[in-house]
């Protein structure tokens, strides 16, 4: 697969931007994330009452030859986040369509750009089966990064996946930074105990829904055996012989509108970040509009 | 409707067709999708059909059945056949002129025609798509049936019956036969049917018939001897009479010479009738047979009547005998009174006794300047410079130069004394007094200027005052002239001419001629007030308004009586002959006139197929429209 997103004008223009994080996310080494935390830089936060075992270099006395009494000068701390990139890999994103995949690469290569770019750590996890595959580690750095990505272009999309449980088994620290899950989020509701778990986890969550045109507004009509691009033979449960009528295809819109609407909801109830995007629109126009209204970056 | 190629119509096999596949079209394509997820949970939304979309799917076969059987009938070629015509169809045209009525053993050609006619009719109007027209064809044309048929059989026959149940009377004409007028009615009905065979019955061998049926009744044994006209002269002072007689007849049939005898009644006016005789050979030819009677022992000059006559009981009767009326001269007084004596005028009168010689007998009596008018006796009446005391009222007055107004004239007054003024002469125009007549050239130094002049009508003018009033009432006949001739500018020639017209104005002939052809219209002039016509077959008409037009429709001699202004009665007569063509019974006309035959688009097949083409397009069109507003709405 070789998208025709990532190259370095696409980098460079993603230099000028950055990830906006929740303060109240923790990181373990620093970083440029402010957070709530007290800290060592040179910003002042805040004073409080000397305790046993402070440190007495940070008495400030100034204020002890106003009121006799030991009081410590506190300064904000900046924290380095980890970004976790959830890719969806099951075949419903690029076998029949591979710009889907592309685009979805892209996205994933993207945020990880940001992160890397703004010293945070990264890590692409491929989503196969009911597993989660990380083949490339903790990325810190471009060039760790650049290597990634030039692997991750020849990304194989095929089989299914489980998001719920892929993401439930997979090993992540947690209140340490951002978790994007990749996908169409066409399956069932499993994809919500993911969410639930990423957010046990106190991960700032964000859903990624990609769609193409042709699932958005489907134009075929007639008698079609629809073939699950994921189904392994003809008479795959998840294949569908459907006799596609004007007011099928009505009902096509309203259930794609109520998926769309039961993922929005799912994901403001618990915090949660959600973004469509359509595979027509272009890649820039993502991320430079839709991130920044959701908010993730600034 | 019908179909050129019913064959076309296995196309509707393509119905079938279609709703085959219909039925067996339901094969599922294969489509890979990324994801049936969508379209699963799909089936969970679905609601009833959308009726519209039942329906537009209903309309979309509909269309499509239509179109195939719309294609399937434009195969078939559809047309609306013309209507179709009878070939049993004729029109019937009875010659119904005076040459129909030559007879032979006591039945003439005209019977001889309704009875054959008769026979069509009851062989024609019995078969199923008979049609029957018949037209006479007199002087002219009548529809006797219009298109009958065979249902109206027995009316049609009725009414040829009555056309020949009279044998003295028929229904024949006496004069000639509008064939042209009844081709012209059969072309009408040509145009309805173009198939229709017009039949004409006559006894008149046509050469060239284009097309038409021409049913000949004439009979071989036919022959006529006829008077076919007659003119005389005085030549030498004696009658010259110029006859036209023939004899037409075919081979072994009439005789050889003919005898045309003539004979003068009141002849010289001495009551004698003078006759003469002459054999002729005249065999189917028109031959002039001229009578002088110019020798001692017969000489005549005048007469009554003239009866031109042959004596043979031949097939036509009408044109055995050929009266010429109007002999002698009718006797005209006229009284000319002057105060002073006036060689101009009398002049003028010899001049117009002279040209009018031919026709009047005029009696001239000059009143010298010491005598007394006589105020009764004469025709006309003319007094110039002194008016008499009291009008005369038994003929025409003309006042001339006269400022006094007789008793008995009413509505007329003068100006006490003669008017000096001069003036040109101005006149009504195209009036007949003024006839060759220029007024324009004449003027007077003097005249009595009228005042008053009720009930006459003004002629010419000087200025404003009236030169010539005229009164022409069957009372009253007074021409009046205010002017002398000694104080103006009238030229003899002028003069003359107003005086010869005032007298052809109030005494004009009663007919320009004395022989008329049958259905020739004649104009008759009345010098008093009223004028009857009387004639063959009761023929009896009153006329008060002149000149009487009168139509004689039947050949003999027609009297014409009237009563003068004086009060007497005189009777004159005339001559009404059948036209010289139909006495002969071989006439041969070069061509006979056909009728037209027009086109008639009721004949004419009408092809449908751009209407179905048109549908067709309208329904492919609406099924265009059904399927693009189904790809809307996905």
């Amino acid at each position: 697969m070789k998208g025709s997103y990532l190259n370095d004008a696409f980098f460079g223009r993603l230099e000028t931007l950055a990830l906006n994080l929740r303060a109240d996310l923790t990181g373990f080494f620093g970083g440029k994330h402010l957070v709530k935390t007290y800290g060592q830089t040179v910003e002042f936060a805040d004073y409080r009452e000397y305790m046993l075992g402070d440190d007495i270099r940070r008495i400030d006395w100034n204020l002890y030859s106003r009121f006799e009494k030991f009081f410590l000068k506190l300064f904000t701390d900046e924290r380095q986040m980890h970004i976790h990139l959830f890719l969806d890999c099951s075949a419903s994103m690029g076998k029949v369509e591979p710009q889907k995949g592309n685009y979805a690469v892209a996205v994933a290569a993207a945020l990880g750009f940001l992160a890397v770019h703004n010293m945070d750590k990264t890590s692409f996890k491929l989503i196969k089966g009911n597993r989660v595959e990380d083949p490339f580690g903790t990325i810190v750095g471009k060039n760790t990064f650049f290597k990634a990505i030039s692997q991750l272009e020849n990304l194989q999309f095929d089989g299914d996946s489980s998001i719920a449980d892929a993401v439930c088994n997979c090993e992540m620290g947690s209140n340490d930074g951002l978790a994007v899950i990749i996908s169409d989020f066409f399956s069932e509701n499993e994809w919500k105990k993911a969410v639930d778990y990423l957010t046990y986890k106190r991960k700032q969550v964000l859903l990624v829904q990609i769609v193409t045109q042709d699932e958005l507004d489907p134009i075929y009509s007639g008698r079609f055996d629809l073939i699950d691009s994921e189904a392994e033979e003809l008479m795959d449960s998840r294949n569908l012989r459907l006799r596609i009528t004007p007011s099928q295809q009505i009902a096509y819109q309203e259930a794609l509108a109520d998926i769309f609407e039961d993922i929005r909801q799912y994901c403001v109830s618990h915090g949660a970040g959600y973004l469509r995007v359509s595979t027509d629109k272009p890649l820039e126009q993502m991320l430079f509009s839709e991130l920044l209204k959701v908010g993730i970056m600034e | 409707m019908k179909w050129l190629v019913p064959l076309g119509f296995i196309g509707l096999v393509g119905i079938l067709v279609l709703i085959l596949i219909y039925i067996l079209k339901p094969n599922y394509q294969q489509k890979f999708i990324s994801s049936t997820y969508v379209w699963k949970m799909s089936l969970k939304y679905r609601k009833k059909k959308i009726p519209v979309s039942k329906l537009r799917n209903l309309l979309i076969l509909i269309c499509q059945i239509l179109s195939i059987a719309l294609l399937a009938t434009i195969l078939a070629r559809p047309i609306i056949p013309g209507e179709e015509l009878s070939n049993n169809e004729k029109i019937v045209i009875i010659d119904s002129s005076a040459s129909m009525l030559t007879q032979v053993d006591g039945v003439t050609r005209y019977e001889r025609a309704v009875t054959q006619v008769k026979a069509l009719t009851e062989d024609v109007l019995s078969m199923d798509n008979g049609c029957l027209s018949i037209i006479l064809a007199g002087e002219t044309t009548k529809v006797l049936a219009q298109r009958a048929l065979p249902e109206e059989k027995d009316e049609v026959v009725a009414a040829l019956t009555p056309l020949i149940s009279d044998k003295l009377n028929l229904a024949c004409g006496y004069g000639d036969a509008d064939i042209d007028g009844a081709m012209a009615l059969a072309e009408e009905i040509l145009f309805e049917n173009p198939n229709a065979e017009v039949v004409l019955y006559t006894g008149t061998n046509y050469l060239r018939k284009n097309g038409v049926n021409v049913v000949d009744v004439s009979s071989e044994l036919e022959w006529n001897v006829a008077v076919l006209s007659c003119e005389s002269d005085l030549v030498e002072g004696y009658c010259l009479f110029s006859v036209e007689v023939s004899n037409y007849h075919g081979p072994d049939v009439g005789p050889g010479d003919v005898t045309v005898s003539i004979a003068l009644e009141n002849a010289n006016g001495l009551g004698q009738t003078m006759s003469m005789g002459q054999k002729v050979n005249c065999d189917n030819e028109v031959t002039k047979v001229e009578f002088y009677f110019a020798d001692l022992s017969n000489a005549v000059y005048s007469y009554d009547t003239a009866r031109i006559y042959v004596e043979y009981e031949d097939s036509n009767m009408l044109d055995n005998v050929f009266y010429l009326y109007g002999g002698n001269k009718e006797n005209v007084k006229i009284q000319y009174a002057s105060g002073k004596a006036n060689p101009f005028f009398q002049a003028t009168l010899l001049a117009m006794r002279d040209r009018m010689s031919w026709r009047w007998n005029i009696t001239l009596d000059d009143v010298q300047p010491n005598e007394t008018p006589v105020l009764e006796g004469f025709d006309l009446y003319i007094f110039e410079h002194k008016a008499p005391q009291q009008l005369p009222n038994d003929g025409v007055v003309i006042l001339m130069n006269t400022n006094v107004v007789p008793t008995g004239l009413d509505g007329l007054s003068y100006a006490a004394v003669e008017s000096e003024i001069s003036g040109t002469f101005t006149g009504v125009s195209e009036h007949p007094i003024l006839k060759e007549v220029d007024v324009s050239q004449i003027e007077t130094s003097a005249f009595f200027p009228i005042m008053s002049y009720d009930d006459f009508e003004p002629v010419m003018y000087c200025g404003t005052y009236p030169m010539l009033l005229v009164r022409n009432n069957p009372a009253q006949k007074i021409a009046v002239m205010p002017f002398s001739v000694h104080n103006s500018t009238v030229a003899m020639t002028e003069f003359a001419a107003i005086i010869y017209n005032l007298f052809n104005y109030f005494l004009p002939s009663t007919a320009t001629q004395n022989v008329f052809e049958v259905n020739q219209e004649a104009e008759f002039n009345c010098r008093g007030a009223k004028l009857s016509v009387k004639g063959p077959n009761n023929f009896d008409q009153e006329f008060v308004e002149f000149p009487a037009k009168v139509k004689m429709e039947m050949p003999g001699t027609y009297s014409i009586e009237q009563v003068l202004v004086s009060g007497n009665t005189i009777v004159e007569k005339v001559f009404v002959h059948i036209a010289k063509d139909h006495s002969n019974v071989l006439l041969e006309v070069e061509e006979l006139t056909a009728p037209v035959v027009q086109e008639n688009n009721k004949t004419i097949d009408r092809d449908l197929i751009i209407w179905f083409a048109i549908a067709l397009v309208a329904l492919l069109f609406i099924e265009w429209i059904l399927h693009t507003r189904d790809f809307k709405r996905r």
